[in-house]
């Protein structure tokens, strides 16, 4: 009970975002659209960063705003570096994707299908 | 130290605003061809100045610190005699790619793509110089999707069938790499409460110390490990490797075999020696299974090439098998091992660069991708086919080539290390072995008289890439040769990296 009392009472967030992560990652190896591998590579990042944003919370505080004047209470804010690193990790997260997208636009084009299987199975033309 | 201090940052900001300032040439792809030759020019210099500067440095390294916020929470660069060694050999061989493509380059792409794919090679320039120096975790990641972004934009770009089959492949695999990568990043915040990677270390240091947190941090090392492999075609997570390689165009199967694997392994080598240090890396049992995995590397990369009738998949496999050595070296949980595969590491950028962008010469002349219907075509191209023979005899490791250097310390390592020492003497001596079979195969074909009806034309090379050619034998003969300074060297650098 203790086990499962620290893994997702105490630990809600990690556990939410392992379990995500390990959601994404399956969806992006086994599916076998691309699309949907996409989406998979969407949940994988997303839980990552979810996990990074939990590391930074800390419970009753609040967001990072240093007011413009009046003293600074420091033990009223939350760890702002967590955030920072999620903000620069959804700016790659979002090109990867956009990336992503715009690769199977176009074998969409060159073969017809989504279906990652059948687009192995195609010859490639080695010219 | 000087104005040194500054050359680590210029050496990345310059590549990076290049390619900026590349894309207002779309129009004009030759003067965006000069100008990225120009820029990797100026890359050459300074990381030689930097080098020369801290080969005569006692310190060892200085930091530097980006940015108006000091280390540990700033963000920081580090350069020690071993990152700039190697930031010399990024940039130069990179010039010799380019100078050597030009025809590759106009026949496989089209016009409008030729700037942008120089805007590609110098974003991979300027990320493997940030994944050199930086001394940030967290800003090795990004520069890590900058580089899998670039690596599969130059690989896209020929844009037929196969390549967009071999990119996709690539892309996946890649993600998942960085996906295991940024894990692991952000365990290891949660852990240590830093990114910086001295500070790092420091908290590793005291919680294996003190035993703590033991399972997490082996946890974290597997999964950048895991990461890192996917990415550096380490053997079982190589699949993605020919394809990309063997159907890109030729500067790009040079760039992507010859750099881009040896980024991730930059930054591998840092993690291992500099956020774990590697007396706790010894301790926490992780070697071996690199180790293994790169010895059953070294034979399956080879075996699988002695099968292939594709030039450049033959090339490309024969990547697989050399990126098994390097692991295996660091496997051999000793300083000289990773001396051996550092040095590798430069070995294979010069020959394999080589190799590539001579198999494309040759295709090109002979007008076939397969082995058996090139017969004669390094009669009628001599300094092409001379430059192929002189990258295989360095694969092979015959004496007076690179390649033979790096064997022959990876073998002496063992013997120091005292580490399955009959094992890897074998292994080393069966891949040569099937190295030199499959490559001298190739030769003997190039070699022989030209089959009837077939077309072997002469491919007539600018005098820019015959330079490039000449650069690229020499500099694989003087690395077979010269290699005492470069050594000592990465010896030195190797004291300081941690």
């Amino acid at each position: 009970m203790d086990f499962i009392h620290n893994t997702f009472i105490t630990n809600h967030f990690e556990a939410a975002a392992m379990i995500l992560f390990g959601i994404g990652i399956v969806t992006l190896l086994v599916h076998r659209n691309l699309i949907k591998k996409i989406i998979g590579l969407g949940i994988m990042d997303a839980s990552i960063f979810l996990f990074l944003v939990s590391q930074g919370y800390i419970s009753d505080r609040r967001a990072t705003i240093v007011p413009a004047e009046g003293p600074i209470y420091y033990e009223r804010f939350i760890n702002p570096l967590p955030g920072a690193l999620v903000i620069t990790g959804i700016v790659v997260s979002v090109s990867l994707t956009a990336f992503a997208l715009a690769l199977t636009l176009r074998l969409y084009k060159k073969y017809g299908t989504l279906d990652i299987n059948e687009i192995y199975l195609m010859r490639g033309g080695e010219e | 130290m000087g104005t040194a201090l500054h050359f680590p940052s210029l050496l990345i900001f310059t590549p990076l605003l290049t390619a900026v300032t590349l894309i207002l040439m779309v129009k004009r792809p030759d003067i965006a061809r000069i100008v990225t030759l120009v820029m990797h020019g100026v890359l050459i210099a300074i990381s030689l100045a930097l080098a020369i500067s801290l080969w005569n440095y006692d310190g060892g390294y200085f930091t530097y610190q980006m940015g108006s916020a000091p280390g540990p929470f700033g963000n920081e660069m580090r350069a020690g005699a071993f990152e700039a060694t190697l930031a010399v050999v990024f940039p130069s061989v990179m010039f010799l790619i380019i100078l050597g493509t030009k025809k590759d380059i106009t026949k496989d792409l089209r016009e409008n793509r030729r700037t942008l794919y120089h805007v590609m090679l110098s974003l991979i320039s300027a990320s493997l110089m940030a994944l050199t120096f930086t001394n940030d975790i967290f800003t090795a990641f990004v520069f890590i999707e900058v580089t899998t972004i670039a690596a599969c934009t130059i690989v896209a770009i020929k844009e037929n069938r196969a390549t967009l089959k071999a990119t996709i492949k690539y892309l996946f695999l890649s993600i998942v790499g960085s996906g295991l990568f940024l894990l692991a990043v952000s365990m290891l915040y949660s852990i240590t409460g830093h990114l910086e990677m001295a500070s790092i270390h420091i908290v590793i240091s005291e919680l294996i110390a003190t035993g703590q947190y033991e399972f997490p941090l082996i946890v974290t090392l597997v999964l950048f490990i895991v990461g890192l492999a996917v990415k550096g075609a380490l053997f079982p997570f190589h699949t993605w490797l020919p394809d990309a390689h063997g159907s890109a165009t030729t500067p790009s199967s040079a760039v992507l075999s010859a750099l881009v694997l040896k980024g991730y392994l930059m930054i591998l080598l840092k993690i291992l020696f500099r956020m774990y240090g590697i007396d706790n890396i010894f301790d926490m049992g992780i070697l071996p299974v690199l180790f293994m995995l790169g010895v059953t590397g070294m034979i399956a990369g080879s075996v699988m090439a002695l099968f292939q009738k594709n030039l450049k998949r033959m090339v490309a496999y024969s990547s697989v098998a050399q990126i098994g050595y390097i692991y295996m070296g660091m496997g051999l949980a000793h300083q000289a091992g990773f001396v051996a595969s550092s040095y590798h590491i430069i070995a294979h950028a010069a020959t394999k660069a080589l190799l590539f962008v001579a198999a494309g010469a040759l295709i090109a002349a002979a007008g076939t991708y397969n082995i058996d219907e090139m017969r004669g075509v390094a009669r009628k191209n001599k300094l092409v086919g001379a430059a192929f023979v002189v990258g295989a005899l360095s694969m092979a490791g015959i004496p007076l080539f690179a390649g033979f250097v790096s064997k022959f310390y990876l073998a002496g390592a063992a013997v120091q290390a005292q580490n399955n020492m009959l094992l890897v003497f074998a292994v080393l001596g069966i891949s040569a072995f099937l190295n030199a079979v499959y490559y001298f195969n190739a030769i003997v074909k190039m070699y022989s008289k030209e089959n009837e009806g077939a077309v072997i034309t002469t491919n007539k090379l600018g005098p820019a890439a015959k330079i490039a050619f000449v650069c690229f034998i020499l500099a694989n003969i003087a690395l077979g040769i010269f290699f005492g300074p470069l050594l000592r060297a990465l010896e030195a650098g190797f004291g300081v990296l941690g």
